[in-house]
């Protein structure tokens, strides 16, 4: 029994059901627990800009905290679609224990309409963790005539 | 009466032994350890465990895994 701890950042429990024809038994919980020790955190750990308006740009600023023993780089940093979310700065850096970094993450909505995002990629040099994704998404709606 | 009473008899010892052998005849799971604590684990390493499923019973045992 394998599970990618990728997407928790504090706990993980997980259980599989195991149906038997044991009249007595019957079915059969596994269970594996285990603690998550997030090193890179990210906070907020997805940007919602929420509802915006057709042809405007709105920032969210993003925190990068290295909550590990060891430095932590970050030699790329990568917007998809690069059409719609810029980020600034967008040079490598590297982060010593317990230090953080800001940066802001743009979209631009430009003739979007309705639900709308993408990502922002953090290329590290984290063994289990060579990439870590900050989701972005917005919903672009008209602006109501008064 | 006497005949009568030996046919009961041996009504009741046939349904025993077929009883029991319902019992006996039977498939028994067996885990050792159903939880499994990983303790603390690195964001984005694999969880990974081996359970053991033994059947302990002298039929076959037929198992359907599926997530909770």
């Amino acid at each position: 029994m394998g599970i990618s701890t990728r997407g928790y950042t504090k706990t993980l429990s997980k259980q599989i059901k195991i149906r038997t024809n044991d009249r007595d038994a019957g079915t059969v919980i596994l269970t594996m627990n285990a603690r998550i020790l997030e090193i890179l955190s990210v906070d907020p750990p997805f940007v919602n800009l929420g509802k915006m308006a057709p042809g405007t740009i709105q920032g969210r600023e993003v925190t990068v905290l290295n909550k590990g023993k060891d430095p932590v780089s970050i030699s790329r940093i990568t917007a998809r679609p690069e059409s719609t979310i810029g980020i600034s700065p967008e040079q490598a850096f590297t982060l010593k224990p317990g230090e953080a970094r800001k940066f802001e993450i743009t979209f631009n909505s430009g003739a979007l309409r309705g639900h709308a995002g993408g990502y922002v990629t953090l290329d590290t040099d984290l063994e289990y963790l060579p990439k870590k994704i900050i989701r972005v998404r917005a919903q672009v709606v008209e602006k109501k005539e008064p | 009466m006497l005949r009568c009473a030996k046919v009961i008899g041996i009504s009741i010892a046939i349904i025993v032994v077929f009883a029991a052998g319902n019992v006996y005849g039977a498939p028994r799971v067996k885990v050792d350890n159903p939880v499994f604590d990983a303790g603390e684990i690195p964001q984005g390493k694999e969880m990974a465990h081996e359970f053991t499923i033994s059947n302990i019973g002298d039929e076959t045992l037929t198992i359907t895994v599926s997530p909770c």
